[in-house]
């Protein structure tokens, strides 16, 4: 009787082995998101549309409204529209040239004075409307402090289909909230 | 009596008391990033969105053409940032430079390319404007005091991608073609292989021990400004190394 309990007991401590290890092996990612050396000073920041972006209803400005409500509902972000704001949201035409989007943020001691995202009007895949608003969740995802990567689920992989990831993944969200929370 | 005679005069009191304590806790909320003094930021990060390709298979499928051949002579420098509303003009607010040069065509393993010679489109560099002034812009983003004193200061920096081709050597390419100036240009990163004595040689920043991606200019007021790119994800390197039968045997596999 003693035998079989600590048989027992062996087993079922195997067992509980077996399902940590199991459980383990998927909760640890295999593709961790990366940082920018520069963040915002809080996840509410203010931003005006370019010269190239002041009518509404294009591909490209669908993509940031998109994107903008994709990171609030990601990650509680707000991007809010004011005419005094600093920092822009706008198009490039890029010709020639296989690039989706650019920002280009300026800081101080880490924390963003300002910043311009512009998704390139020039690329000829751009008309579609995922790969617009893929472009835009990426430039607003290295506003926040996000780096590239080019492996795994998230809008941060250079590598992504745009077609089908075009809002902020579980990566993703990982990230701003290792940055901010 | 007397209480009706000052019920008027204190509810205007309290309501602008609280109109003020509103206004000064949203100022609380809110403080200044950039002081009132002459200021510049000590960074610029300029991020990218292009596609890179991890392997041999992704640069394959990503190309619209392949093509193996010689650059023949550099032929002019260009803005590629064009006027939205009308791209035969280049653009006034941007500079993005790119280079031209001729490329001669010996076999197309992808695509339909008539020309036997054909103008390559690499992205060289691009001038970037940053603003020293002594705005107040609080945390928010919002200008709260607009500039009195505005420098504008240009800042050239090397596109980190680009890595000069030598004339006269082979090359495969991966490519795709823009239709209204009727150059070629990389499909992808990386999108440029040499053949060195038939030996496959990947031409890519992203697999190699310089970092381009990462530098320090000094702007127009002596102050060092740090230049950080995005887009410095580093790709394995598999396919230095291979033959020049091995490369087109799988290139061929890739776009059968």
């Amino acid at each position: 009787m003693t035998k079989l309990n600590v048989r027992s007991l062996i087993h079922l401590g195997l067992g509980l082995l077996s399902i940590c290890i199991v459980v383990a092996a998927f909760a640890i990612p295999t593709y961790a998101y990366t940082l920018a050396p520069h963040k915002l000073p809080s996840k509410v920041a203010s931003y005006t549309w370019g010269s190239n972006l002041q009518t509404s209803n294009s591909v490209i400005r669908n993509g940031f409204e998109n994107a903008i409500d994709d990171w609030y509902d990601a990650s509680s972000v707000v991007f809010y529209y004011s005419s005094s704001s600093n920092n822009t949201l706008n198009s490039i035409y890029e010709s020639s040239s296989s690039l989706y989007g650019r920002a280009t943020i300026t800081s101080s001691n880490g924390i963003v004075t300002k910043f311009t995202a512009t998704v390139n009007a020039g690329n000829s895949y751009i008309s579609n409307n995922n790969v617009a608003r893929s472009a835009a969740n990426h430039e607003l995802g290295h506003v926040l402090g996000l780096d590239d990567k080019t492996s795994g689920i998230a809008i941060m992989n250079t590598n992504r289909n745009r077609e089908i990831t075009y809002v902020p993944k579980a990566d993703d969200i990982d990230g701003v909230a290792a940055i901010y929370d | 009596m007397l209480e009706r005679k000052y019920a008027l005069p204190i509810l205007v009191l309290a309501t602008v008391l609280l109109a003020f304590a509103i206004t000064y806790n949203r100022c609380e909320e809110a403080p200044l990033i950039n002081e009132a003094v002459l200021s510049m930021p000590d960074a610029i990060t300029v991020s990218f969105d292009y596609p890179v390709a991890a392997d041999l298979k992704q640069m394959a499928e990503g190309a619209q053409y392949i093509v193996i051949g010689e650059y023949t002579r550099f032929n002019s420098a260009w803005n590629m940032a064009r006027d939205p509303r009308d791209i035969t003009k280049e653009d006034p607010d941007n500079y993005t430079e790119g280079w031209l040069y001729d490329f001669n065509v010996e076999k197309v393993l992808k695509g339909s390319i008539a020309d036997a010679s054909i103008q390559v489109n690499h992205r060289h560099s691009e001038t970037i404007s940053v603003t020293e002034s002594d705005a107040e812009v609080n945390s928010l983003g919002i200008i709260v005091k607009q500039a009195t004193v505005t420098n504008e200061v240009a800042v050239e920096v090397a596109d980190p991608t680009f890595i000069e081709p030598e004339l006269n050597s082979k090359y495969v390419l991966f490519l795709c073609k823009d239709n209204t100036f009727g150059y070629y240009y990389a499909a992808l990163e990386p999108f440029s292989i040499k053949l060195e004595d038939k030996v496959a040689v990947l031409q890519s920043n992203l697999s190699g021990d310089n970092d381009p991606f990462h530098s320090r200019v000094t702007a127009s007021n002596s102050k060092q400004i740090d230049v950080n790119f995005f887009g410095s994800v580093s790709i394995t390197d598999r396919i230095s190394g291979m033959s020049y039968d091995e490369l087109i045997g799988k290139i061929a596999d890739y776009t059968a």
